[in-house]
């Protein structure tokens, strides 16, 4: 009677931690209206953008120019129109880049508190070949995630690492969520990682050889891939979510986000 | 006669020659001692004087390594670590709740010790502040990250080789529901040293913000945020600063930066050689960090301690020397760098490779405010760090490898 009382505590237990899990979430990405009010001209730049650009999904992004101070700015990507969008400045000055993947064209606009009069500058893109960091040569590139995309009306990039034992485990609880959802899935390793811990896992039987691919795709890299595993990527209709989703979740989360998520990228995609 | 002066001066001319090569590699950098390492050290942890805990591969377990003797030691077969920083106490989330190991028990059965103490108190991601601590008692907070975020005070007291613990409170109380998102993201959320501020990672937006949290109801009050997208953090000892990883947008490596709590003040602290994986902060102002290893082997990384001394610093008054010798050594080494990791590479080169840059770079190739700088006074720096004339790349000896 005892190990059954105990048994039945420990379930609760168990069940009650991961139950609880499923917290009502209630964030809200407002990034670029956060960010205009960190710059001059904020009443200006939407001017001098698209239409329906400020309401996007914007993601923080890292400014690196050789010789200037590291910066911290908002972008978006559209990997569907191949358009990406950068602002950074201060409240003397900011910036709003726009850089067009198909002809190679990046355009910044420069506005100066004050008069806020648009400077426009134009040059010629240079490809950032940096995301291949290893030597191995089973990769997932740029061009794999474009043909799954187009493969598939909607999916996730899941990618884990050997070294975080809890990314690990969320690969049962992202194929419950996708496969139930009609998505395709794609598993993919941190290409940091060393092979042959990675096919420790294998042994475990956690993990397949289909899963030691290792993801160098520029794209994902742009949205913060690297720092937390696991790190899943949401797609749907060739636009790939700006906005990486980090950490062990059961598959009823990754569900709520699954949803949440094709919906900020219907509203992306308009 | 003459053939000897000139078999001198062609060894003169050698030697110089073999001084002003400069590295571009981590070899540059001065630490205060590397180690190789198992694994990636991700989610490490210091713990006590001598020793980290990590996550391991292969298994739902960690790993421990002793930088005093320069071996990996076993640790128990439980996730995710997290010890105090006394060294004599560490835990693990379980099933049933938080588990609590004593090291002593640890250094006497291994892998197989059983907790000595329990408390209902479900979930993972768990860290750990000290509340306060007076002759043998401690009383600490552990924050879990699931479920939104729950926080849960104990009271530990010293008797003679044992601990006794008590809980605070019966049940955990839940934190940051007050806040726009209604409660924390559970991967990221790190407790500060104190157990008063917490950091945890907005979903919306994506930034990492700290809170100060009331002990009474769990609210949590907006501090300030890292403007990024980064790893989990870790808070100083000394409550001032958080240190993180950052993917960098152009190498794409990891970049470690740290941030002033108060002013919001970023800088790097790593060179753009370095792929750096996680980091943790001590109790004796050390950062302690993993990078991908110098060795090229995939089963081990590098890590790196920082004493005080060496830790980057921002606006001192020689930034625009050691910012102009950061850009030398990356011209020299063809890279193009943004300020940030000039002055980190600035301060960071050994005295040898520093003076070599300034001896065979050209300040007047750089911009404006730099090549108007005087040599002797850029030169000046080079030995300016506390201890840097015994500091350089010290490595340990090999690691032992397993448990």
């Amino acid at each position: 009677m005892n190990s059954i009382v105990l048994g039945t505590l420990v379930l609760f237990f168990v069940c009650g931690a991961f139950s609880k899990d499923v917290f009502e979430n209630k964030a809200v990405n407002n990034n670029f209206e956060n960010y205009m009010k960190k710059v001059s001209c904020s009443k200006v730049l939407p001017k001098n953008m698209d239409a329906g650009l400020p309401e996007k999904n914007w993601s923080p992004v890292l400014i690196s120019i050789p010789s200037q101070k590291l910066k911290y700015g908002i972008a978006f990507k559209n990997s569907k129109t191949a358009m990406s969008y950068k602002i950074w400045g201060d409240k003397k000055t900011v910036h709003f880049e726009v850089l067009n993947k198909n002809t190679k064209q990046l355009k910044t606009t420069k506005l100066v508190a004050g008069t806020c009069e648009p400077v426009v500058s134009t040059a010629v893109y240079a490809e950032n070949k940096n995301s291949k960091l290893t030597t191995d040569t089973n990769v997932f590139d740029d061009q794999d995630l474009f043909a799954v995309m187009k493969k598939s009306k909607w999916g996730v990039i899941y990618v884990w690492s050997p070294y975080m034992p809890y990314s690990v485990q969320g690969i049962a609880e992202i194929k419950s969520a996708v496969e139930s959802s009609g998505g395709s899935l794609e598993i993919l390793l941190d290409q940091n990682a060393s092979l042959t811990e990675a096919e420790k896992w294998i042994e475990k039987g956690l993990v397949t050889k289909q899963y030691l691919k290792k993801v160098v795709s520029a794209e994902i890299y742009d949205r913060g891939l690297g720092v937390h595993y696991p790190a899943a990527y949401i797609y749907k209709d060739g636009f790939l979510s700006n906005a990486d989703y980090v950490g062990f979740k059961k598959s009823k989360m990754y569900s709520k986000w699954i949803k949440t998520e094709l919906e900020n990228i219907d509203k992306d995609l308009k | 006669m003459m053939m000897k002066k000139i078999i001198f001066l062609v060894s003169l001319v050698c030697v110089s020659s073999a001084f002003s090569e400069i590295k571009c590699d981590n070899s540059v950098l001065k630490t205060e001692k590397t180690y190789e390492i198992p694994g990636a050290g991700y989610w490490m942890q210091a713990f006590g004087d001598c020793r980290i805990t990590y996550t391991s591969v292969g298994g739902i377990s960690s790993k421990m390594y002793n930088m005093c003797t320069n071996s990996a030691e076993p640790i128990t077969n439980r996730i995710d670590a997290y010890g105090l920083p006394e060294g004599d106490i560490y835990t693990h989330p379980g099933a049933y709740g938080i588990e609590f190991y004593k090291t002593s028990d640890l250094l006497l059965s291994g892998a197989q010790t059983r907790p000595f103490f329990q408390d209902a108190h479900p979930g993972d991601y768990q860290s750990i502040g000290i509340l306060s601590k007076s002759g043998n008692e401690r009383k600490i907070r552990i924050a879990m990250g699931s479920a939104g975020g729950s926080i849960k005070d104990y009271v530990i007291k010293k008797k003679g080789d044992d601990f006794e613990i008590k809980a605070v409170q019966s049940e955990p109380l839940k934190i940051c529901r007050n806040i726009p998102s209604a409660g924390l993201d559970r991967q990221v959320p790190i407790l500060s040293r104190d157990g008063k501020y917490i950091a945890g990672r907005d979903n919306g937006t994506r930034v990492m913000k700290i809170y100060k949290i009331n002990d009474r109801n769990g609210d949590c009050e907006f501090v300030n945020e890292i403007p990024a997208v980064t790893s989990k953090v870790s808070f100083s000892f000394d409550k001032k600063n958080v240190i993180f990883v950052v993917n960098d947008p152009n190498t794409r490596k990891g970049r470690l930066l740290q941030m002033n709590i108060e002013s919001g003040e970023v800088i790097t602290l790593s060179s753009p050689t370095e792929n750096v994986q996680y980091m943790t902060s001590t109790e004796k102002g050390e950062i302690l960090y993993s990078r991908k290893s110098d060795s090229g082997s995939g089963a081990t990384s590098t890590l790196v301690k920082l004493s005080p001394s060496l830790i980057p610093k921002a606006n001192s008054s020689d930034s625009k020397s050691y910012e102009a010798i950061g850009l030398m050594w990356a011209k020299n080494c063809n890279m193009q760098i943004d300020l940030d990791y000039a002055l980190a590479v600035g301060q960071r080169l050994t005295d040898e490779n520093c003076n070599a840059i300034v001896k065979d770079g050209d300040l007047k190739s750089l911009d404006a405010e730099y090549s108007n700088l005087k040599t002797d006074e850029v030169k000046k720096v080079c030995s300016v760090s506390a201890g840097s004339a015994a500091k350089t790349s010290g490595s340990a000896g090999p690691a032992a490898t397993g448990q």
